[in-house]
Protein backbone atom coordinates (compact mmCIF):
# COMPACT_ATOMS: atom_id res chain seq x y z
CA UNK A 1 0.00 0.00 0.00
CA UNK A 2 3.12 2.56 0.68
CA UNK A 3 5.25 0.97 -2.01
CA UNK A 4 6.22 3.24 -5.35
CA UNK A 5 4.08 2.03 -8.25
CA UNK A 6 4.38 3.40 -11.67
CA UNK A 7 1.04 4.81 -12.60
CA UNK A 8 -0.48 4.66 -16.57
CA UNK A 9 -0.73 7.86 -17.79
CA UNK A 10 -4.25 10.06 -17.99
CA UNK A 11 -5.91 7.05 -15.37
CA UNK A 12 -6.94 8.23 -12.40
CA UNK A 13 -5.72 6.29 -8.86
CA UNK A 14 -7.54 6.32 -5.73
CA UNK A 15 -6.50 4.91 -2.48
CA UNK A 16 -8.99 3.76 0.23
CA UNK A 17 -7.82 5.42 3.67
CA UNK A 18 -10.05 3.78 6.02
CA UNK A 19 -13.33 6.32 5.04
CA UNK A 20 -11.28 8.78 3.69
CA UNK A 21 -10.19 9.38 -0.20
CA UNK A 22 -7.40 10.05 -1.59
CA UNK A 23 -6.67 10.18 -5.73
CA UNK A 24 -4.19 10.98 -8.28
CA UNK A 25 -3.54 11.37 -11.99
CA UNK A 26 -0.75 11.33 -14.06
CA UNK A 27 -0.26 13.34 -17.50
CA UNK A 28 3.34 13.48 -18.20
CA UNK A 29 4.45 15.99 -15.72
CA UNK A 30 1.51 16.48 -14.54
CA UNK A 31 0.08 15.05 -11.39
CA UNK A 32 -3.52 16.02 -10.23
CA UNK A 33 -4.52 15.30 -6.79
CA UNK A 34 -7.90 15.17 -4.86
CA UNK A 35 -8.53 14.68 -1.21
CA UNK A 36 -11.86 13.55 0.41
CA UNK A 37 -11.24 13.61 4.21
CA UNK A 38 -13.61 12.69 7.27
CA UNK A 39 -13.59 13.58 10.60
CA UNK A 40 -11.26 10.92 12.67
CA UNK A 41 -14.13 9.69 14.82
CA UNK A 42 -16.20 8.62 11.35
CA UNK A 43 -13.13 6.27 10.47
CA UNK A 44 -14.07 3.13 9.02
CA UNK A 45 -11.74 -0.43 8.32
CA UNK A 46 -11.56 -0.45 5.06
CA UNK A 47 -8.07 0.49 3.19
CA UNK A 48 -6.52 -0.68 0.47
CA UNK A 49 -4.24 -0.90 -2.47
CA UNK A 50 -4.24 2.18 -4.86
CA UNK A 51 -7.04 1.11 -7.60
CA UNK A 52 -7.87 2.52 -10.94
CA UNK A 53 -11.06 4.80 -10.54
CA UNK A 54 -13.35 6.98 -11.54
CA UNK A 55 -12.50 10.91 -11.75
CA UNK A 56 -13.72 12.14 -8.13
CA UNK A 57 -16.77 14.02 -8.45
CA UNK A 58 -17.17 17.05 -5.91
CA UNK A 59 -13.25 16.93 -4.63
CA UNK A 60 -10.92 20.07 -5.13
CA UNK A 61 -8.66 19.52 -7.55
CA UNK A 62 -4.83 19.87 -6.77
CA UNK A 63 -1.85 19.85 -9.93
CA UNK A 64 1.38 19.68 -9.37
CA UNK A 65 4.30 19.47 -12.03
CA UNK A 66 7.26 17.43 -11.92
CA UNK A 67 9.28 14.91 -13.79
CA UNK A 68 9.22 11.38 -12.16
CA UNK A 69 7.96 7.89 -13.53
CA UNK A 70 6.86 5.94 -9.93
CA UNK A 71 5.21 7.50 -6.66
CA UNK A 72 4.35 6.52 -3.38
CA UNK A 73 2.17 7.29 -0.49
CA UNK A 74 3.95 7.85 2.28
CA UNK A 75 2.20 8.08 5.75
CA UNK A 76 4.05 10.70 8.40
CA UNK A 77 3.19 11.10 11.48
CA UNK A 78 1.84 14.96 12.11
CA UNK A 79 4.44 17.43 13.11
CA UNK A 80 1.90 18.76 15.62
CA UNK A 81 1.79 16.83 18.60
CA UNK A 82 -1.15 14.99 19.38
CA UNK A 83 -2.84 14.61 22.60
CA UNK A 84 -5.08 11.79 23.92
CA UNK A 85 -6.37 11.80 27.52
CA UNK A 86 -7.46 8.55 29.93
CA UNK A 87 -10.42 7.81 30.25
CA UNK A 88 -10.48 7.80 33.98
CA UNK A 89 -7.23 9.03 35.97
CA UNK A 90 -4.45 6.26 36.13
CA UNK A 91 -2.55 6.40 38.71
CA UNK A 92 1.12 4.89 37.93
CA UNK A 93 3.19 3.86 41.50
CA UNK A 94 6.21 4.45 42.11
CA UNK A 95 8.67 1.39 40.57
CA UNK A 96 5.48 0.32 37.88
CA UNK A 97 4.70 1.54 34.78
CA UNK A 98 2.27 1.51 32.24
CA UNK A 99 1.79 0.76 28.42
CA UNK A 100 -0.97 2.28 26.40
CA UNK A 101 -1.08 1.79 22.68
CA UNK A 102 -3.27 4.24 20.32
CA UNK A 103 -4.03 4.51 17.06
CA UNK A 104 -2.26 8.28 15.44
CA UNK A 105 -3.72 9.56 12.19
CA UNK A 106 -1.00 10.71 10.08
CA UNK A 107 -0.90 12.95 7.51
CA UNK A 108 0.21 11.41 4.02
CA UNK A 109 2.52 12.82 1.02
CA UNK A 110 2.57 11.62 -2.57
CA UNK A 111 6.50 11.09 -2.96
CA UNK A 112 8.35 10.47 -5.89
CA UNK A 113 11.50 8.29 -5.77
CA UNK A 114 13.86 11.22 -5.65
CA UNK A 115 12.18 12.19 -2.10
CA UNK A 116 10.11 15.14 -4.08
CA UNK A 117 6.75 15.90 -2.04
CA UNK A 118 4.24 16.09 -4.47
CA UNK A 119 1.31 16.04 -2.54
CA UNK A 120 0.35 16.75 1.40
CA UNK A 121 -2.91 15.82 3.07
CA UNK A 122 -4.61 14.80 6.19
CA UNK A 123 -7.65 12.69 5.32
CA UNK A 124 -8.74 12.50 9.16
CA UNK A 125 -9.33 16.05 10.40
CA UNK A 126 -9.51 16.28 14.18
CA UNK A 127 -9.97 19.01 17.17
CA UNK A 128 -7.23 20.78 18.20
CA UNK A 129 -6.33 21.33 21.79
CA UNK A 130 -4.42 23.02 23.91
CA UNK A 131 -1.11 21.34 26.06
CA UNK A 132 0.08 23.42 28.86
CA UNK A 133 -1.35 27.21 30.92
CA UNK A 134 -3.03 29.98 28.95
CA UNK A 135 0.20 32.01 28.79
CA UNK A 136 2.41 28.98 27.12
CA UNK A 137 2.22 25.64 25.90
CA UNK A 138 1.58 23.12 22.79
CA UNK A 139 -0.88 23.52 20.02
CA UNK A 140 -1.88 19.49 20.12
CA UNK A 141 -4.27 17.46 17.23
CA UNK A 142 -7.20 16.16 20.25
CA UNK A 143 -7.55 12.38 19.19
CA UNK A 144 -11.19 11.15 20.54
CA UNK A 145 -9.08 8.29 21.96
CA UNK A 146 -8.89 7.37 25.75
CA UNK A 147 -5.86 5.96 27.22
CA UNK A 148 -6.84 2.73 28.81
CA UNK A 149 -3.20 1.03 30.59
CA UNK A 150 -2.26 -2.73 30.54
CA UNK A 151 -0.10 -2.05 33.17
CA UNK A 152 2.57 -3.96 34.65
CA UNK A 153 1.62 -4.80 38.65
CA UNK A 154 -1.28 -4.08 38.54
CA UNK A 155 -4.56 -5.87 37.27
CA UNK A 156 -7.47 -4.35 35.38
CA UNK A 157 -10.63 -5.66 34.89
CA UNK A 158 -13.35 -4.56 32.71
CA UNK A 159 -16.27 -4.40 35.15
CA UNK A 160 -18.77 -2.10 32.92
CA UNK A 161 -20.02 -1.84 29.83
CA UNK A 162 -18.49 1.90 29.17
CA UNK A 163 -15.11 0.24 29.62
CA UNK A 164 -15.81 -2.44 27.21
CA UNK A 165 -17.24 0.28 25.05
CA UNK A 166 -14.26 2.17 25.37
CA UNK A 167 -11.89 -0.62 24.53
CA UNK A 168 -13.58 -2.00 21.73
CA UNK A 169 -13.45 1.70 20.00
CA UNK A 170 -10.12 1.58 20.84
CA UNK A 171 -9.57 -1.56 18.96
CA UNK A 172 -11.50 -0.29 16.03
CA UNK A 173 -9.38 2.70 15.45
CA UNK A 174 -6.27 -0.10 16.26
CA UNK A 175 -7.25 -2.26 13.18
CA UNK A 176 -7.47 0.76 10.86
CA UNK A 177 -4.25 0.01 8.27
CA UNK A 178 -3.81 3.64 7.85
CA UNK A 179 -3.38 4.59 11.41
CA UNK A 180 -0.06 4.12 13.02
CA UNK A 181 0.12 2.46 16.21
CA UNK A 182 1.95 3.99 18.67
CA UNK A 183 2.89 2.21 22.09
CA UNK A 184 3.80 4.52 24.80
CA UNK A 185 4.86 2.96 28.29
CA UNK A 186 4.94 5.26 31.19
CA UNK A 187 7.88 4.33 33.86
CA UNK A 188 7.48 5.94 37.30
CA UNK A 189 10.78 5.61 39.08
CA UNK A 190 10.43 8.66 41.02
CA UNK A 191 8.96 8.45 44.97
CA UNK A 192 5.20 9.41 44.30
CA UNK A 193 2.88 7.61 42.47
CA UNK A 194 2.02 9.57 39.08
CA UNK A 195 -1.59 10.25 38.05
CA UNK A 196 -1.69 10.61 33.94
CA UNK A 197 -4.67 12.73 32.84
CA UNK A 198 -3.21 13.46 29.92
CA UNK A 199 -0.24 12.54 27.68
CA UNK A 200 0.93 14.57 24.37
CA UNK A 201 3.13 12.69 22.26
CA UNK A 202 5.63 14.66 20.50
CA UNK A 203 6.83 12.86 17.03
CA UNK A 204 9.92 15.07 15.86
CA UNK A 205 11.90 11.78 16.51
CA UNK A 206 9.58 9.18 15.45
CA UNK A 207 10.02 6.49 12.45
CA UNK A 208 7.18 4.53 11.55
CA UNK A 209 7.88 1.57 10.10
CA UNK A 210 5.10 -0.86 7.77
CA UNK A 211 4.35 -4.37 10.14
CA UNK A 212 2.48 -6.99 8.73
CA UNK A 213 0.64 -4.81 6.62
CA UNK A 214 -0.02 -2.00 9.55
CA UNK A 215 1.93 0.94 10.22
CA UNK A 216 3.80 1.10 13.72
CA UNK A 217 5.82 3.50 15.20
CA UNK A 218 8.99 3.26 17.66
CA UNK A 219 7.61 2.89 21.26
CA UNK A 220 7.26 6.46 23.34
CA UNK A 221 8.78 6.26 26.84
CA UNK A 222 7.75 8.94 29.67
CA UNK A 223 9.93 8.45 32.63
CA UNK A 224 9.02 10.52 35.65
CA UNK A 225 12.70 10.18 37.82
CA UNK A 226 13.85 10.13 41.09
CA UNK A 227 14.54 13.70 41.32
CA UNK A 228 10.87 14.54 39.99
CA UNK A 229 11.75 15.72 36.59
CA UNK A 230 10.29 13.88 33.11
CA UNK A 231 11.87 12.54 30.70
CA UNK A 232 10.39 11.67 26.81
CA UNK A 233 12.29 9.84 24.67
CA UNK A 234 12.13 7.12 21.80
CA UNK A 235 12.70 3.37 22.09
CA UNK A 236 13.28 1.70 18.86
CA UNK A 237 14.16 -1.85 19.78
CA UNK A 238 11.71 -3.66 19.06
CA UNK A 239 11.49 -2.00 15.28
CA UNK A 240 14.78 -1.61 14.15
CA UNK A 241 14.21 -4.68 11.69
CA UNK A 242 11.28 -3.40 10.16
CA UNK A 243 10.87 -1.37 6.56
CA UNK A 244 10.79 2.28 7.50
CA UNK A 245 8.66 4.60 5.92
CA UNK A 246 8.84 7.38 7.15
CA UNK A 247 12.54 8.60 9.04
CA UNK A 248 11.96 11.07 12.36
CA UNK A 249 13.33 14.71 11.09
CA UNK A 250 15.90 14.82 14.27
CA UNK A 251 18.51 12.10 14.36
CA UNK A 252 19.54 10.26 17.84
CA UNK A 253 17.04 7.62 18.15
CA UNK A 254 17.48 7.60 22.13
CA UNK A 255 18.55 10.89 22.62
CA UNK A 256 16.62 12.55 25.16
CA UNK A 257 13.95 14.55 24.44
CA UNK A 258 13.29 17.99 26.43
CA UNK A 259 9.99 19.57 25.04
CA UNK A 260 8.45 22.51 26.16
CA UNK A 261 5.24 20.40 26.52
CA UNK A 262 7.46 18.00 29.32
CA UNK A 263 7.14 20.51 32.04
CA UNK A 264 3.37 20.99 31.45
CA UNK A 265 3.24 17.27 31.16
CA UNK A 266 5.18 17.36 34.54
CA UNK A 267 2.24 19.98 35.88
CA UNK A 268 -0.72 18.09 34.59
CA UNK A 269 0.30 14.65 35.78
CA UNK A 270 0.84 15.73 38.93
CA UNK A 271 4.64 14.77 39.72
CA UNK B 1 38.38 87.28 -1.17
CA UNK B 2 37.90 89.79 1.85
CA UNK B 3 37.85 87.11 4.36
CA UNK B 4 37.93 89.56 7.61
CA UNK B 5 34.29 89.39 8.41
CA UNK B 6 34.14 85.58 8.74
CA UNK B 7 35.25 83.87 11.97
CA UNK B 8 38.90 82.90 12.91
CA UNK B 9 38.83 79.66 11.34
CA UNK B 10 37.26 80.12 8.67
CA UNK B 11 39.46 82.69 7.61
CA UNK B 12 42.17 80.44 7.61
CA UNK B 13 40.34 78.03 5.62
CA UNK B 14 40.02 80.11 2.96
CA UNK B 15 43.54 81.27 3.11
CA UNK B 16 44.99 77.84 2.94
CA UNK B 17 42.52 76.20 0.51
CA UNK B 18 44.91 77.28 -2.20
CA UNK B 19 48.22 75.66 -0.68
CA UNK B 20 48.83 71.63 -2.30
CA UNK B 21 49.24 70.97 1.75
CA UNK B 22 45.65 71.96 2.48
CA UNK B 23 44.23 69.31 -0.36
CA UNK B 24 47.07 66.69 1.34
CA UNK B 25 45.51 67.57 4.47
CA UNK B 26 41.77 67.34 3.30
CA UNK B 27 42.01 64.20 1.51
CA UNK B 28 43.74 62.37 4.81
CA UNK B 29 41.30 63.69 6.42
CA UNK B 30 37.90 62.60 4.24
CA UNK B 31 39.68 59.32 3.89
CA UNK B 32 39.75 58.98 7.99
CA UNK B 33 36.03 60.02 8.24
CA UNK B 34 35.46 57.33 5.58
CA UNK B 35 37.27 54.68 7.61
CA UNK B 36 35.64 55.59 10.72
CA UNK B 37 32.16 55.19 9.01
CA UNK B 38 33.27 51.87 7.48
CA UNK B 39 34.46 50.64 10.75
CA UNK B 40 30.86 51.41 12.06
CA UNK B 41 29.14 50.18 9.28
CA UNK B 42 31.55 47.04 9.89
CA UNK B 43 30.77 46.83 13.62
CA UNK B 44 26.95 47.33 12.95
CA UNK B 45 26.71 44.56 10.70
CA UNK B 46 28.34 42.19 12.74
CA UNK B 47 26.09 42.76 16.13
CA UNK B 48 23.56 42.67 14.49
CA UNK B 49 24.40 39.33 13.16
CA UNK B 50 24.98 38.44 16.60
CA UNK B 51 21.84 39.87 17.61
CA UNK B 52 20.06 37.86 15.32
CA UNK B 53 18.48 35.14 17.77
CA UNK B 54 18.92 36.20 21.29
CA UNK B 55 17.83 40.07 20.91
CA UNK B 56 14.28 41.28 20.34
CA UNK B 57 13.95 43.18 17.11
CA UNK B 58 13.05 46.45 18.02
CA UNK B 59 16.24 46.56 20.95
CA UNK B 60 18.51 45.10 18.10
CA UNK B 61 16.92 48.26 15.86
CA UNK B 62 17.92 50.59 18.92
CA UNK B 63 21.48 49.20 18.80
CA UNK B 64 21.91 49.14 15.48
CA UNK B 65 20.80 53.06 15.35
CA UNK B 66 22.79 54.17 18.19
CA UNK B 67 26.01 52.14 16.38
CA UNK B 68 25.28 54.45 12.99
CA UNK B 69 24.84 57.82 14.71
CA UNK B 70 27.61 57.15 16.85
CA UNK B 71 30.02 56.70 13.99
CA UNK B 72 28.26 59.78 12.06
CA UNK B 73 29.25 61.58 15.15
CA UNK B 74 32.68 60.57 16.02
CA UNK B 75 33.23 61.20 11.61
CA UNK B 76 31.86 64.46 11.58
CA UNK B 77 34.18 65.77 14.86
CA UNK B 78 37.15 64.40 13.51
CA UNK B 79 36.52 66.13 10.35
CA UNK B 80 36.33 69.39 11.80
CA UNK B 81 38.88 68.85 14.20
CA UNK B 82 41.12 68.50 11.49
CA UNK B 83 40.29 71.49 9.86
CA UNK B 84 40.92 73.08 13.23
CA UNK B 85 37.09 74.17 14.10
CA UNK B 86 37.82 75.09 17.74
CA UNK B 87 35.02 72.24 18.71
CA UNK B 88 34.91 73.59 22.62
CA UNK B 89 33.41 76.86 21.67
CA UNK B 90 30.97 75.00 19.16
CA UNK B 91 29.83 72.91 21.86
CA UNK B 92 29.22 75.24 24.26
CA UNK B 93 27.11 77.44 21.87
CA UNK B 94 25.41 73.79 21.15
CA UNK B 95 24.55 73.72 24.75
CA UNK B 96 23.04 77.41 24.79
CA UNK B 97 20.77 76.28 21.05
CA UNK B 98 20.00 72.83 23.16
CA UNK B 99 18.42 74.74 25.74
CA UNK B 100 16.62 76.71 23.19
CA UNK B 101 15.41 73.65 21.33
CA UNK B 102 14.46 71.73 24.27
CA UNK B 103 11.96 74.34 25.69
CA UNK B 104 11.00 74.26 21.84
CA UNK B 105 11.06 70.49 21.61
CA UNK B 106 9.06 69.07 24.69
CA UNK B 107 6.87 67.21 22.58
CA UNK B 108 9.71 65.43 21.09
CA UNK B 109 11.94 64.78 24.00
CA UNK B 110 8.80 63.38 26.01
CA UNK B 111 8.64 61.18 22.95
CA UNK B 112 11.78 60.17 23.34
CA UNK B 113 11.95 59.25 27.12
CA UNK B 114 8.56 57.87 26.30
CA UNK B 115 10.54 55.82 23.52
CA UNK B 116 12.97 54.80 25.86
CA UNK B 117 10.70 53.47 28.74
CA UNK B 118 8.41 51.29 25.80
CA UNK B 119 12.04 50.11 25.06
CA UNK B 120 12.80 48.73 27.97
CA UNK B 121 9.48 47.89 29.31
CA UNK B 122 8.71 45.88 26.13
CA UNK B 123 5.08 45.75 26.33
CA UNK B 124 4.51 44.40 22.62
CA UNK B 125 7.12 43.43 20.25
CA UNK B 126 7.39 44.12 16.44
CA UNK B 127 4.81 41.74 14.58
CA UNK B 128 2.56 41.51 17.88
CA UNK B 129 -0.95 42.90 17.11
CA UNK B 130 -1.86 46.11 19.13
CA UNK B 131 -5.10 47.92 20.14
CA UNK B 132 -4.67 51.67 21.39
CA UNK B 133 -7.75 53.42 21.76
CA UNK B 134 -9.92 52.29 18.55
CA UNK B 135 -6.70 51.40 16.58
CA UNK B 136 -5.74 48.09 16.10
CA UNK B 137 -2.89 46.77 14.04
CA UNK B 138 0.77 44.76 13.60
CA UNK B 139 3.42 46.69 15.58
CA UNK B 140 5.84 47.28 12.59
CA UNK B 141 8.42 49.31 14.09
CA UNK B 142 9.14 51.02 17.99
CA UNK B 143 10.99 53.75 17.43
CA UNK B 144 12.29 56.52 19.43
CA UNK B 145 9.81 59.12 18.80
CA UNK B 146 7.15 57.15 17.41
CA UNK B 147 5.42 53.48 16.93
CA UNK B 148 4.44 52.35 13.32
CA UNK B 149 1.05 50.23 13.07
CA UNK B 150 0.02 48.63 9.97
CA UNK B 151 -3.91 48.20 10.63
CA UNK B 152 -6.13 45.58 9.38
CA UNK B 153 -7.54 47.69 6.51
CA UNK B 154 -4.20 48.47 5.03
CA UNK B 155 -3.41 51.67 6.52
CA UNK B 156 0.00 53.38 8.14
CA UNK B 157 -0.40 54.66 11.68
CA UNK B 158 2.02 56.78 13.75
CA UNK B 159 1.13 57.08 17.17
CA UNK B 160 3.65 58.92 19.20
CA UNK B 161 5.41 57.15 21.90
CA UNK B 162 3.93 60.06 24.52
CA UNK B 163 0.46 58.83 23.86
CA UNK B 164 1.37 55.20 24.28
CA UNK B 165 2.79 55.72 27.40
CA UNK B 166 -0.23 57.95 28.74
CA UNK B 167 -3.01 55.18 27.29
CA UNK B 168 -4.05 51.76 27.90
CA UNK B 169 -2.51 49.36 25.21
CA UNK B 170 -3.45 45.72 24.91
CA UNK B 171 -1.41 43.29 23.07
CA UNK B 172 -3.70 40.72 21.29
CA UNK B 173 -1.36 38.57 20.44
CA UNK B 174 0.90 38.29 23.51
CA UNK B 175 -0.56 34.72 24.93
CA UNK B 176 -1.18 32.09 22.40
CA UNK B 177 -4.72 31.37 22.91
CA UNK B 178 -7.31 33.50 23.37
CA UNK B 179 -11.40 33.51 24.37
CA UNK B 180 -13.75 34.32 22.14
CA UNK B 181 -16.90 35.35 24.24
CA UNK B 182 -20.61 35.25 22.27
CA UNK B 183 -23.30 36.66 24.14
CA UNK B 184 -26.06 34.51 23.36
CA UNK B 185 -29.58 35.16 23.88
CA UNK B 186 -32.73 33.04 24.60
CA UNK B 187 -36.19 32.81 24.99
CA UNK B 188 -37.73 32.38 28.45
CA UNK B 189 -39.75 28.80 27.00
CA UNK B 190 -35.80 27.20 26.02
CA UNK B 191 -35.45 24.41 28.27
CA UNK B 192 -31.61 25.49 29.22
CA UNK B 193 -30.04 22.22 30.44
CA UNK B 194 -30.43 21.81 26.34
CA UNK B 195 -28.99 25.02 25.76
CA UNK B 196 -25.92 24.09 27.37
CA UNK B 197 -25.37 20.92 26.07
CA UNK B 198 -26.34 22.06 22.84
CA UNK B 199 -23.55 25.10 22.69
CA UNK B 200 -21.36 22.68 24.63
CA UNK B 201 -21.16 20.30 21.22
CA UNK B 202 -21.43 23.26 18.63
CA UNK B 203 -17.66 24.25 20.84
CA UNK B 204 -16.80 20.04 20.16
CA UNK B 205 -17.39 20.02 16.77
CA UNK B 206 -15.78 23.09 15.55
CA UNK B 207 -12.36 22.44 14.28
CA UNK B 208 -11.22 26.59 15.17
CA UNK B 209 -12.12 25.91 18.72
CA UNK B 210 -10.04 24.33 21.42
CA UNK B 211 -11.61 21.42 23.70
CA UNK B 212 -8.87 22.34 26.38
CA UNK B 213 -9.48 25.11 28.10
CA UNK B 214 -13.02 23.69 28.10
CA UNK B 215 -15.52 26.73 26.56
CA UNK B 216 -17.11 28.36 29.26
CA UNK B 217 -20.93 28.72 29.43
CA UNK B 218 -21.96 31.48 31.53
CA UNK B 219 -25.86 32.47 32.42
CA UNK B 220 -25.54 36.09 32.45
CA UNK B 221 -28.92 37.53 33.23
CA UNK B 222 -32.72 37.42 32.78
CA UNK B 223 -33.23 40.29 29.78
CA UNK B 224 -36.17 42.05 28.82
CA UNK B 225 -36.68 39.52 25.93
CA UNK B 226 -34.37 36.59 26.67
CA UNK B 227 -32.43 35.03 28.67
CA UNK B 228 -29.09 36.06 28.36
CA UNK B 229 -25.74 32.97 28.19
CA UNK B 230 -21.87 34.14 27.81
CA UNK B 231 -20.79 31.68 25.48
CA UNK B 232 -16.64 31.47 25.74
CA UNK B 233 -14.66 29.12 23.24
CA UNK B 234 -11.06 29.30 23.38
CA UNK B 235 -9.03 29.10 20.26
CA UNK B 236 -5.21 29.33 19.02
CA UNK B 237 -4.43 33.19 18.20
CA UNK B 238 -4.18 33.01 14.30
CA UNK B 239 -8.25 31.16 14.19
CA UNK B 240 -9.75 34.14 15.57
CA UNK B 241 -11.87 35.27 12.17
CA UNK B 242 -11.89 31.70 11.04
CA UNK B 243 -13.78 30.73 14.40
CA UNK B 244 -16.00 33.89 14.76
CA UNK B 245 -17.30 32.92 11.81
CA UNK B 246 -18.09 29.80 11.91
CA UNK B 247 -19.30 29.77 15.49
CA UNK B 248 -21.92 32.11 14.46
CA UNK B 249 -23.14 30.29 11.51
CA UNK B 250 -22.97 27.05 13.65
CA UNK B 251 -25.29 28.82 16.65
CA UNK B 252 -27.83 29.36 14.17
CA UNK B 253 -27.98 27.49 12.48
CA UNK B 254 -27.85 24.56 15.51
CA UNK B 255 -30.63 26.53 17.20
CA UNK B 256 -32.90 26.50 14.21
CA UNK B 257 -32.74 23.05 13.92
CA UNK B 258 -33.40 22.24 17.55
CA UNK B 259 -35.94 24.62 17.74
CA UNK B 260 -33.79 27.24 20.45
CA UNK B 261 -35.73 30.70 19.40
CA UNK B 262 -32.96 33.36 19.36
CA UNK B 263 -35.62 36.20 20.57
CA UNK B 264 -35.30 39.65 19.54
CA UNK B 265 -37.39 42.56 20.74
CA UNK B 266 -40.68 42.90 19.56
CA UNK B 267 -43.63 45.02 19.93
CA UNK B 268 -46.93 44.13 19.78
CA UNK B 269 -48.92 46.94 18.41
CA UNK B 270 -53.11 46.78 18.57
CA UNK B 271 -55.06 48.99 17.20
CA UNK B 272 -58.19 50.30 18.41
CA UNK B 273 -60.97 50.93 16.17
CA UNK B 274 -63.24 53.86 17.71
CA UNK B 275 -67.27 53.07 17.16
CA UNK B 276 -68.41 55.70 14.78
Amino acid sequence: MWNFFEPTEARWYGWTLDGASLWMRKNGEEWRFALQSIPFKQIEHDAHDPDSTEPPEAAEVSLAVARGKKVALRPHPSPTPYLVAARNEVKIHPGTEAWFTIALPPLFRVELESGAVLYEASPFTTTTTWFGDKTSGNLCLSLPIELDPECKNENGELVDSSTRESLERAAHYLACRSLIRCKIAVKNHSKEALDVKRLAIFTNLMNVYEKDDTLVSDTVVITATADGSLQNNIDDAGTKHLKKVHSAPKSGLNEVLIQKGVSFLRSIAGL
Amino acid sequence: MNTTVLPGFLSKLFQDVSTPEFWKKAIGIVVAAALILIFFRVLQMLVARAMKKGVPEQRAQLIRKAIRYTGWVIAIVSVLQGFGVNLSALLGAAGIAGIAIGFAAQTSVSNLISGIFLISEKPFQIGDVIQVNDISGIVLSVDLLSIKLQTFDNRFVRIPNESIIKTNVINLTRYPIRRLDIMVGVSYEADLHKVSDVLKDIAAKNLNALDNPEPLIYFDKFDASSINILFGVWYEQSKLVDLRNSIIMDIHARFAAEGIEIPYPKRDVYIKRSSL
